[in-house]
């Protein structure tokens, strides 16, 4: 098994040398005593991508994460991570960046210090890493403050400094946006975005934050009751082309709805409905207008992902 | 992994040496040192002897069970021994094992610590006996006081001094005391690994207090139940007291090989033992 992720000759990230996907898991079930915390869950990664794992409390996402970072054995399942086999018993852990949901530090040091430290285990990169990743999460490296002084915000931005800092070829993030005020959540957004972008990455990510994960991830894994009960994909053509039309009266809503370009799918109050759209969204605009439809707006749906968040949880 | 494990022992280092909770431990030294100051100067006062020293007070200190047990080792189980758990709870576990590259490497770095902390634990109580002995008014003088040989004045209202082991007359005390911390240091480390291997098990970042608080306690249950010569053989705390080899201070003596025994015993079993649990949990 080989792995040696990381290149320490370009410290860039490197994709792992184990072919295929970052994560590849299939079948994944993990039963505690008499009770199922999960169940059959499948699930791959590619470097570049961002993957995002969403479900209420105790659907089985952080059991999920703890698995796939080696800290916990799966009941049934197979496949790996970065060429790790998941079941293996050797207590071995694979290389990735993991930030956690309630990070904890050396509370007397500062961040510099804290991360020298941290990065001096896998003796990768050098001492100046820990100051470009400071300046990379929005922290100052000339801070001399203790990290006991610092704000759930400003840790979660050092947890994430300490999960990226070695440009692993892939990052778990468990809850980054905790804390964070909403300028915060807006840079925590792009920086994942440009881990996976720019430096190649592969991004896991939970959140409860539900418009953050639409807005930031490839894909999104709906978690609930212990299974992933769907997959959904932000970009894709079916989301893309669900979108929102507000009218000027509520008879306009009967005229759109004989229009052959779109599909009306729900509505929402006697102005508002839920379409979609079959043709490019001008030709639909002609074809709304040419019926006589009072038009106030159309719009792209940007709640899809928490429909189809409540449409897994309702199941 | 040698590396590895090295740069995980030195984080360990730092995170428990620069905690605040020594300042817990430096208290309970100072209040154990006073006690133990005030119940010499007493005794000297009464058997009508001359000058006692730093020595005689710590001493006196190592034998008394309540403040080795109940205060010292409870203190020093809460400031050394809820790493694991407690890194489990808030999964910073996590973020040291990934970076470790195995679980083996996380548990040594969690002993080490431990070890060392038994030892700088012990050397605060002396450092605290010798300040608050001299402050006390005691000696520095490293030979015998007439109280630690057990001198007997005519007249005085107490017998000889059964507080700690009279030493031999040329003895240096300052090399026995040296000698009884180091063995309260391995007794404090056995049981520290003990329950540290106990908390691999239940990662519960309370349960260590609990359980230095509790082998404390049941083994004051058991001394009521159990026939005074199988319970200094069988109890944990008794063992810790310099005394209970003592054949002037008891009447049972244990022989110190098989407390080194039982201390070595617990240590390497509950490290190892320790060691293939973890390679089987769920962190």
């Amino acid at each position: 098994m080989n792995e040696t992720i990381f290149d320490t000759t370009t410290s860039v990230p490197v994709r792992s040398r184990v072919a295929g996907p970052l994560i590849d898991v299939r079948g994944v079930g993990k039963i505690y005593g008499s009770t199922t915390v999960l169940e059959d869950v499948a699930m791959t990664v590619r470097p570049g991508e961002v993957v995002g794992l969403v479900g209420p409390n105790g659907a089985g996402k952080t059991t999920l994460i703890r698995i796939l970072s080696g800290m916990s054995r799966p009941s049934r399942g197979e496949g790996t991570v970065l060429g790790r086999d998941i079941a293996a018993t050797t207590g071995r852990v694979p290389f990735m960046g993991l930030m956690v949901e309630r990070p904890m530090f050396i509370e007397t040091l500062n961040a510099r210090r804290n991360l020298e430290l941290l990065f001096s285990i896998r003796g990768v990169v050098d001492g100046s890493t820990a100051c470009d990743v400071l300046e990379r999460v929005g922290l100052d490296p000339s801070e001399r403050k203790a990290v006991r002084t610092y704000s759930l915000g400003m840790r979660q931005r050092l947890s994430l400094a300490q999960a990226i800092g070695e440009r692993p070829a892939l990052v778990v993030l468990d809850e980054p946006t905790n804390g964070l005020d909403p300028l915060g959540i807006v840079e925590m957004r792009g920086l994942v975005r440009e881990l996976a972008d720019r430096d190649g990455m592969g991004v896991l990510l939970t959140s409860h934050l539900l418009a953050e994960v639409e807005a930031v991830c490839d894909r999104v894994v709906l978690m609930h009751g212990g299974r992933a009960r769907r997959v959904y994909a932000p970009g894709d053509a079916d989301s893309r082309s669900t979108m929102v039309l507000e009218v000027a009266e509520p008879s306009d809503i009967e005229r759109a709805a004989c229009i052959t370009a779109l599909e009306v799918i729900g509505r929402e109050g006697p102005l508002r409905m839920r379409v979609k759209v079959h043709e490019c969204v001008p030709d639909v605009i002609r074809a709304l207008v040419g019926a006589g439809v009072g038009i106030e707006a159309i719009y792209r749906d940007g709640n899809g992902l928490e429909r189809a968040y409540m449409e897994a949880v309702g199941e | 992994m040698m590396r590895q494990t090295f740069a995980l022992i030195r984080i360990e280092l730092a995170r428990l040496f620069f905690s605040r909770r020594w300042m817990a431990g430096i208290l309970i030294w100072g209040v154990a040192a006073k006690l133990a100051a005030d119940e010499i100067a007493g005794h000297v006062v009464a058997a009508h002897l001359g000058k006692w020293t730093v020595y005689d007070v710590h001493a006196a200190l190592m034998n008394n069970a309540f403040l080795v047990c109940f205060l010292m080792l409870t203190t020093f189980v809460l400031i050394a021994c809820d790493s694991p758990a407690r890194d489990r709870e808030t999964r910073f576990a996590h973020v040291m094992m990934v970076r470790s590259g195995g679980r083996l490497q996380w548990w040594v770095a969690k002993i080490v610590p431990m070890l060392l902390a038994s030892v700088v634990f012990q050397a605060g109580a002396l450092g605290a006996c010798i300040a608050v002995g001299v402050y006390g008014g005691g000696t520095l003088s490293r030979e015998p006081s007439e109280l630690a040989l057990g001198t007997v004045k005519e007249g005085a209202s107490v017998s000889t001094q059964l507080f700690f082991t009279p030493p031999a007359r040329d003895a240096d005390m300052l090399v026995r005391e040296v000698g009884t911390s180091l063995y309260l240091a391995l007794g404090f480390a056995a049981i520290g690994m003990g329950i540290l291997a106990l908390t691999v098990r239940y990662p519960l970042s309370w349960l260590p207090g609990l359980a230095a608080v509790g082998v404390t306690l049941v083994d004051r249950i058991l001394s009521w139940f159990i026939h005074a010569s199988w319970y200094s053989w069988v109890s944990l705390p008794y063992r810790l007291m310099e005394a209970a080899h003592s054949a002037v201070v008891v009447d049972d003596p244990l022989p110190l090989w098989s407390s080194l025994l039982c201390w070595t015993v617990l240590l390497v079993g509950s490290a190892i033992g320790g060691a293939r649990m973890l390679r089987d949990v769920d962190v």
